[in-house]
């Protein structure tokens, strides 16, 4: 809190020293948003990350940026919601929640791997069925559309995750940890990267976007131009676009669920085009060398 | 030399003794009672003074016989002049004018009494013999024919005179005919010279090349008697027919040692050595027999050895001794104009012929020497001239027309060359010289008019050829001929006899490849070339064996090693132009097979090397190769690419496509966009005059549009219109696993589960995917998910493609989720956290 306090005091200087500057030739301050509550497990190094990115965003952009690192998701969507921050680098399922008014703009990537596995862990042995009625402890984003990320994109649609468990809410990754270390959880969501050694991997979910640097007040164009020039900013690679749609199929994936499985045709191959029956090649017959020179004679001449 | 103009004396001073014995009995006929006339009597007083003027003959004294036969001839010329019609007084007169050697007489006085008596034996039998004293065979041989025909032993002369003739005229055949009818009609006493008769009968069968009759002959005439030289040279003679030319030359090397006086072994045996090109030892014999024998024939040998000596000069110089020797003679005279004319004197070789024609009154080989010296001297016209009095001179004979079918040859007129030769051999059908320039006019002929495209003509010509002459070099050509006027059938009949014929080569056997290659007949054609390859050792022609084989290799479908060859053509320039040549068209053809294994990648990879080597004029080529890569395009999905090749390649229709192949190939590239309705319109419209191999192929695109359509329905929800469409298609293939199973999918999303599991179950081996619909069924439908596990490992143990990494998620998942291990126990429940790509 205390960090938090002292950054608005710079900013509030910064506010008034740029008010000194007549208003035309002042670019506009933006302000970038952190909130990676399961992508990093550290508010120290999420801090630190927000910083350096603001540092490197103001030389890219050529505006000064201000960094505000979130540590819990309604503090940072109530920013949001006041308008008071330009673009952020979120969680991709927090960015989802989000709704329209996050248009992503480029993943955040990490070892060169845009997208990440997740897993439940639990102190005990078994399965996820065995944990029928147990609390597993999940980061805490809107609250009502949390279970949607866990039963649609964790566990594909195969399970129902606000029937199976007790969700223990939580405010991000280390403290779901924790919650399981402490007991006050039998299971726990988290990324696959931040499970500890000690504990075991009930399961493991397929790829799910990781980190997505998202615009809030439609500058997604400048922001995706000032990317190239960027850099890495540790722990994360450089910014890479988005391939296609596919952050909104993840959006899809996460509000409506994947689709009912349908029985699926047996793909016989395409029809091979059958020259001999469109061309008679063989009419093109070979072309002969000429044979005049077989008819020669040599001089001989009769003679008596 | 002239067998009759030197006959072997002692026969003939024994046949002329037995000729005066035989005299007699005419003389006795005329003995009857006394004539009523004086021309009868003088001729009684003329027979009598004949008896006495024989019996003084037989007594040995010439001279009284002489002067009866001068008494006996007196009387009968004035008989003859009381009665000029008197056969018995010409006959006597004859008779006594002939043993006076005074034939001239003889002819003079009994030829027009014979004349009025042709059947009369006793005038034809002086004449005839007067006839032949005189050298007037064409004459004598009819009349003495008449007297032989009679077979009375008084005129046993006469066949040995017929022989000597025939002998000389080179007819075997009646010269043993007469020798033969000589033996049987001969008496006794006179069998001791029968060994002279047995050379001649020798000397007949050589002519008629009977060497095992020439043999029996020679050696008849040799047996018990010491070894005689002219048997011996028969019997070398023999040899040299049998070909055993050098057991000839070894007896005849030993015969002028044995007999080195007697002059034939030594011509003889320098003609051998100067046929072999043994010129030195030629000489040795020509110098040796002129010193034992100064005749013209010696001379005339000498000369040829000088001739063959490069010595023209000296040639000249021996010949000019025949003529001193012998004036007139013609070989001497045939000699000496072609000595000048070997010392490139032509203008004195002619002058000197013509001079010796205008002597000699015009002997037939005289002015065909003649024309021929003034050919060989370029004067073409001249020599056509003298050459048509030849033809003037004996129309019966081949000899002028040969001539002057030489004259055009020399000119190059082949159209009158051939008319000679033509006209020679209507005389002489089996005239070798004839047939064989006029087989090489013909030739001649032929490859003009094949270099102005008249292939027909030339044809002709050289079919024509080929029958005269069956040589390899005759059959090549007219195999080629028909080669180049794409007769292939034919050509490959010619030239299939032509490789058997000894001398075949290489160059017979490639050429026989192009015919079967033309003919279509692929396989034989491959069988031909790689003979042409194996009968020679040459590099560019081992190319050109090479290169043919290539093109049959296409044509039997082994593209790859046709297009290796090819592009490897070796050395030859001539195989680097077939490779040239077909290259393109190979590589098209490739390009085309490649498409039809879906391998369009190697496709283009060919078509990209046709458009670098260019197709030429061959229009129809370049547009096949569009029509080729418009077919990749489609493969590729560039459709509009694709269409657009299609328009060109097929606009107008060349003459490799259907008239449907537009409508078909567009149709094809439609199905492969996914435009079903379209394309099926161009394939129903395709379909109605279908072309050979056609239905079955539009047949399976009629069921593959079906099935697309089943299939993007099915994707759209609308399952009426895909069970429709997969219920046409299984109309046409009732069988077909795929389609069956498809059907199910639709039923069950219609809720008909049950008797799609029971499908899906069934063609589960078969249709791996059904499988996977298990194991949806039993996921979706009825929350089972052991058994969806089970399922989809089954579906992904058949090593199914392209959702096998969709449905390995699925499965992993809810194992996962459930804790259900797979069949090897792993289960991941007790797993560590790691990271898993």
């Amino acid at each position: 809190m205390s960090a938090c306090v002292a950054r608005w005091s710079q900013v509030l200087a910064a506010v008034l020293f740029l008010a000194a500057v007549p208003a035309s030739a002042a670019p506009k301050k933006a302000t970038l948003g952190v909130f990676l509550a399961t992508s990093l497990s550290d508010g120290q190094e999420r801090f630190q990350y927000a910083e350096a990115l603001a540092q490197k965003m103001e030389a890219s952009l050529g505006r000064p940026v201000a960094a505000r690192s979130f540590g819990r998701y309604e503090d940072f969507a109530k920013a949001v919601g006041e308008g008071l921050i330009d673009f952020a680098v979120v969680d991709a399922w927090a960015a989802v929640q989000l709704g329209a008014k996050a248009q992503p703009v480029a993943y955040a990537p990490r070892a060169g791997e845009t997208q990440q596995r997740w897993a439940i862990i639990s102190t005990q042995k078994g399965s996820v069925k065995d944990l029928a009625g147990k609390r597993m402890a999940l980061v805490k984003g809107a609250g009502p559309s949390d279970p949607k990320f866990v039963s649609h994109v964790v566990l594909g649609g195969d399970l129902d995750a606000q029937r199976h468990f007790k969700l223990v809410p939580v405010p991000n990754v280390e403290s779901a940890v924790k919650m399981l270390e402490a007991k006050g959880a039998e299971a726990a969501l988290v990324p696959v990267a931040h499970a500890p050694k000690d504990v075991r991997v009930l399961f493991r979910s397929g790829k799910v976007p990781g980190a997505v640097l998202v615009d809030l007040k439609g500058g997604a164009d400048a922001l995706s131009q000032s990317l190239s020039t960027l850099g890495g900013v540790a722990p994360f690679d450089g910014f890479t676009a988005i391939p296609g749609r596919e952050f909104e199929d993840f959006r899809r994936l996460v509000t409506q669920g994947p689709p009912k499985r349908q029985p699926v045709f047996a793909d016989a191959p395409d029809l091979r085009v059958e020259p001999p029956v469109l061309v008679r090649s063989e009419l093109l017959g070979p072309a002969l060398p000429p044979f005049a020179d077989d008819l020669a004679l040599t001089s001989e001449q009769p003679d008596d | 030399m002239r067998p009759s103009s030197r006959p072997p004396r002692r026969v003939s001073t024994a046949l002329v003794l037995l000729a005066t014995l035989a005299g007699p009995p005419t003389a006795l006929a005329q003995f009857r009672p006394p004539p009523a006339t004086e021309a009868q009597r003088l001729s009684e007083q003329g027979d009598q003074v004949l008896v006495s003027a024989n019996a003084a003959l037989a007594k040995g004294d010439k001279k009284e016989a002489e002067e009866k036969f001068r008494k006996a001839l007196q009387l009968f010329e004035q008989a003859l002049g009381e009665d000029p019609r008197s056969v018995a007084s010409a006959a006597g007169l004859g008779t006594a004018a002939n043993a006076l050697q005074d034939f001239q007489r003889t002819v003079a006085r009994v030829q027009p009494v014979f004349a009025q008596n042709p059947e009369d034996l006793t005038l034809a039998y002086p004449l005839g013999t007067a006839y032949f004293k005189l050298r007037r065979f064409a004459e004598a041989v009819p009349v003495l024919e008449k007297v032989a025909a009679a077979d009375q032993p008084d005129h046993l002369i006469v066949h040995y005179y017929l022989a000597s003739y025939y002998l000389y005229a080179q007819d075997g055949n009646r010269a043993v005919t007469r020798l033969q009818r000589y033996l049987v009609l001969r008496p006794e006493k006179l069998a001791g010279n029968d060994f002279q008769i047995h050379e001649l009968l020798g000397k007949a069968h050589l002519l008629r090349r009977d060497a095992p009759a020439a043999r029996a002959a020679f050696e008849k005439s040799q047996a018990g008697r010491p070894e005689s030289a002219p048997a011996q040279i028969g019997l070398a003679s023999v040899l040299e027919l049998e070909g055993r030319v050098p057991e000839a030359r070894a007896l005849l090397e030993r015969l002028v040692t044995k007999f080195p006086q007697v002059p034939e072994p030594k011509e003889k045996l320098a003609r051998l050595y100067l046929a072999a090109g043994d010129v030195p030892r030629a000489e040795t014999q020509a110098l040796a027999l002129v010193k034992v024998s100064d005749t013209p024939a010696s001379h005339l040998l000498l000369g040829d050895v000088r001739l063959a000596q490069k010595q023209p000069a000296q040639a000249e110089a021996e010949f000019r001794k025949v003529l001193a020797l012998q004036p007139g003679l013609l070989m001497g005279q045939i000699a000496v104009g072609k000595a000048l004319q070997a010392q490139a004197r032509h203008e004195e070789a002619i002058q000197f012929l013509e001079s010796a024609v205008k002597a000699g009154g015009g002997s037939l080989e005289l002015w065909a020497t003649l024309g021929s010296v003034n050919r060989r001297a370029g004067r073409f016209q001249r020599a056509v001239e003298v050459h048509r009095r030849v033809v003037e001179m004996a129309p019966r004979q081949a000899l002028g027309w040969n001539l002057l079918g030489a004259d055009h040859f020399a000119t190059g007129q082949w159209d009158q060359a051939i008319e000679d030769y033509g006209s020679a051999l209507q005389l002489e059908p089996n005239n070798a010289t004839a047939k064989q320039w006029l087989a090489q006019a013909l030739a001649h002929r032929a490859r003009d008019r094949a270099g102005t495209q008249r292939l027909d003509d030339a044809v002709r010509d050289l079919r024509r050829a080929y029958d005269l002459d069956r040589s390899v070099p005759m059959g090549r050509r007219l195999g080629a001929v028909l080669l180049d006027a794409r007769q292939y059938a034919e050509a490959r009949k010619v030239l299939e006899g032509t490789v058997t014929l000894p001398g075949a080569t290489w160059r017979e056997h490639l050429l026989l490849g192009y015919s079967r290659l033309g003919g279509g007949d692929a396989q034989a054609a491959l069988t031909a070339f790689t003979q042409a390859g194996e009968a020679t050792q040459e590099p560019d022609q081992r190319a050109e064996a090479s290169a043919g084989a290539a093109l049959a290799e296409v044509e039997l479908g082994q593209v790859d090693a046709a297009v290796q060859r090819l592009t490897d053509a070796g050395p030859s320039k001539v195989a680097a132009k077939v490779a040239e040549a077909n290259l393109p068209r190979v590589l098209v053809r490739r390009a085309l097979s490649k498409l039809e294994a879906g391998d369009a990648a190697s496709a283009n990879r060919d078509l990209d090397a046709v458009d670098r080597l260019g197709t030429g004029k061959r229009t129809d080529l370049a547009k096949l190769a569009v029509f080729a890569r418009a077919l990749t395009r489609a493969e590729e999905g560039r459709f509009a690419d694709a269409s657009g090749g299609i328009k060109r390649a097929l606009t107008p229709v060349p003459e490799w496509a259907w008239p449907n192949s537009r409508a078909l190939a567009d149709a094809w590239v439609l199905y492969r966009q996914g435009k079903v309705a379209p394309s099926r319109k161009l394939l129903t419209a395709a379909q109605k005059k279908p072309m050979p191999g056609q239905p079955r192929w539009t047949g399976a695109l009629t069921g593959a549009l079906l099935r697309r359509e089943a299939a993007l329905a099915y994707a759209s929800g609308n399952m009426k219109a895909s069970e429709k469409a997969l219920k046409a298609a299984l109309a046409t293939s009732p069988d077909d696993a795929q389609v069956q199973h498809n059907l199910a999918c639709v039923e069950w999303r219609q809720g008909g589960t049950a008797g799609a599991l029971a499908t899906w179950k069934r063609l589960e081996n078969s249709v791996p995917v059904a499988a996977l619909n298990l194991g949806i069924d039993a996921q979706e439908r009825r929350h089972e998910p052991a058994e969806a596990v089970d399922a989809w490992r089954r579906y992904l143990a058949s090593g199914a493609g392209a959702r096998a990494a969709q449905v390995r998620e699925w499965k992993e998942r809810l194992q996962g989720l459930y804790g259900l291990g797979d069949a090897q126990g792993a289960a991941p429940s007790g797993a560590t956290a790691e990271e898993t790509p």
